[in-house]
């Protein structure tokens, strides 16, 4: 078995910081997911299963086809939103760090 | 078919300039850190046309075309399933990816779990799985270029493999990264150009290119039969291409060559923009295929429409462009071994010498010597199986590769990343119940047993998915944790907020 490890754990605030950031950004990827991968697998379970895709739109398009093509899309759509909502989070990320850079100095300036 | 002295120039300027590339990525090529991660110094923009070349490879150029010209509307599944599956990248695995890797993988996982067990069982499984892959691409690129150059099909095979094994023992990730980018636009021009050229003839309008495509075929193109088996066989295939392709380890150490997560959540946005281009279009450029160049022509050529799109580039292009898609289908399949030749050979090298042989202690001359030997180490392997499994079915090997990646990579990442119970036992019995239920489940599938099959569907994922995350939870609850495992909490800090704990090794480009 490898030793034990001798790093000390991370600061209180930073063990906070971080799990903040994890929920927030699952809270987004929850339901980016599910509308873009989840939406994804009902349009293949109804085109496996049934043939209700396969109603006419307009000319050779059919449902299954323009449903396909609107994939794309949502996915821009769950990419730009999520730029958005990453560039505050590593505005925080920065605020948070430059904090426990600062408590650190000060620390060693106590000692 | 021969190779006309037009082809033969082009293939050579390839080479010439993918050498070029080689030659200077290897004066840079100093550490350990260059020659895995490039240094972790690619910019975002760069990184993105890499994962671009790696995602836009020959099966989605060549394969996905003709998959549209003879099988119609099931083709859309292999490219919506990787394009959506990137919002899974982008919102859950890049950013911690790049801030708890190093090299590999398997250091994603050890940045939680330190056993040597779950270093090599990660390593094991992005050996295979890269391997797996390699050969698939290696049998099917012998068989092309011998059939667009008109030489041996074993001559094709070494000539590709001393070619990947001279990139990466020389310019390591850099020269990869590079050919990777050359090739993507490369590609992406050809794409655009085909799909300009088909357009053009239905006056710009893709419904008249789809009615065209519809009265040409002789099976409704755009619809699907239900099922029940094939319903399941859909919802496996789409799984697997969907949350494979996402979790193929040549794909996720590509975080690992950027500086930091604005890089990395650059190169996404950046890849998701050319990507999403050429997986929308490349659809229609099937639909051109079968209006243009005709269904019957498409199978005269090759049972599997492997060469539609070249055929189609003759059609509406002439020789000149033909000579130029050839070379840029070469250019392609080098580009996507070279970069599984850095992937498996970090896994040889990173993981099983220097990490658990050396126990860490390797210098850094001696870590880039292991891994050039590493690289020719697997890429002979792989050369001598592409040898023997000429008349094999090679897309059994490229499916393994896509659903052991899906099986035993994506639960395991997503528990390290979610779950805070997850012990060392966890990593390793998840790993291994992912890994050896896709590949049993292929072995008694349809692909290599035939109609014999004991299990009915062509990809396991139906299967083996739910079995690795069940190995997870079940190697956990009936394990403790372990002292030597960091705790919940300190990966939270390292993979949200990028601090390492101290004594660490910084990654590269820090």
């Amino acid at each position: 078995m490898t030793p034990p490890p001798e790093d000390p754990a991370p600061s209180a605030e930073l063990v906070a910081a971080a799990r903040t950031l994890s929920a927030e950004r699952l809270r987004f990827a929850v339901p980016a997911c599910l509308v873009s991968f989840g939406g994804f697998v009902v349009i293949t379970v109804l085109a496996g299963f049934t043939t209700v895709l396969n109603v006419t739109v307009v000319g050779p398009l059919n449902l299954l086809t323009l449903l396909m093509v609107l994939g794309f899309p949502v996915v821009g759509v769950c990419a730009v939103l999520y730029s958005r909502r990453a560039a505050e989070w590593d505005r925080r990320t920065e605020e948070v760090l430059a904090a426990a850079r600062r408590a650190e100095l000060e620390k060693a300036e106590a000692r | 078919m021969s190779a006309s002295p037009l082809t033969l120039g082009i293939f050579a300027a390839v080479i010439a300039l993918t050498m070029g590339i080689t030659f200077w990525a290897g004066r840079r090529n100093h550490g350990a850190g260059e020659h895995y991660v490039a240094g972790g110094q690619l910019t975002g923009r760069q990184n993105g046309l890499a994962i671009v070349g790696d995602l836009v490879s020959a099966a989605a150029f060549l394969g996905t075309v003709g998959m549209v010209a003879l099988k119609g509307a099931s083709a859309w599944f292999y490219v919506v399933g990787p394009f959506v599956a990137f919002v899974i990248l982008l919102t859950v695995l890049a950013e911690p990816l790049r801030n708890l890797g190093r090299f590999t993988m398997a250091d994603v996982v050890a940045s939680r779990f330190r056993s040597r067990g779950v270093r090599a069982s990660m390593a094991v499984n992005s050996l295979l799985v890269t391997v797996f892959y390699m050969i698939s691409q290696l049998v099917a690129a012998g068989a092309l270029i011998s059939l667009l150059l008109g030489i041996p099909y074993w001559v094709a095979v070494i000539v590709v493999g001393i070619l990947m094994t001279i990139y990466i023992a020389v310019g390591g990730m850099l020269a990869t990264s590079w050919i990777q980018i050359v090739k993507a636009v490369m590609v992406l021009v050809c794409i655009a150009l085909l799909f300009v050229l088909v357009l053009a003839r239905y006056d710009f309008n893709p419904l008249a290119l789809m009615q065209a495509a519809s009265d040409a075929s002789s099976f409704d193109l755009f619809a699907t039969t239900a099922g029940a088996l094939s319903g399941l066989n859909t919802l496996s295939v789409a799984i697997a291409v969907g949350l494979g392709t996402a979790a193929l380890p040549h794909i996720l150490i590509r975080f690992l060559t950027v500086p930091d997560v604005k890089e990395a959540r650059k190169s996404m946005n950046f890849a998701l923009v050319f990507v999403g281009f050429a997986f929308l279009v490349i659809p229609f450029i099937g639909y051109g295929a079968v209006s243009i160049v005709g269904q019957q022509a498409i199978t005269q050529a090759d049972k599997g429409g492997n060469l539609t799109t070249l055929q189609l580039s003759g059609v509406v292009g002439g020789p000149v462009f033909f000579a130029i898609v050839a070379a840029v289908t070469f250019a392609t399949i080098l580009a996507v071994v070279a970069g599984l030749v850095i992937a498996g050979s970090g896994a040889l090298a990173h993981d099983l010498y220097n990490s658990i042989l050396r126990k860490g202690r390797a210098s850094e001359r001696e870590q880039i010597y292991a891994g050039r030997i590493a690289a020719l180490a697997v890429a002979v392997v792989a050369i001598v199986i592409s040898l023997a499994a000429h008349n094999t079915n090679v897309s059994s090997l490229g499916a393994m590769a896509v659903v052991v990646a899906a099986s035993a990579n994506v639960p395991v990442l997503l528990l390290l990343l979610f779950w805070k119970r997850l012990t060392t036992t966890g990593v390793i019995s998840g790993i291994v119940a992912g890994l050896t239920s896709a590949v049993v489940l292929i072995l008694v599938g349809p692909q290599v047993m035939g109609p014999d099959a004991w299990y009915p569907l062509v990809y396991p994922t139906l299967v083996s998915v739910p079995l690795g995350f069940l190995g997870c939870w079940a190697g956990t609850v009936l394990s403790r944790p372990r002292p030597d495992e960091s705790s919940f909490e300190a990966m939270q800090v390292q993979a949200q907020l990028g601090v390492r704990p101290a004594g660490e090794p910084a990654a590269a480009g820090h």
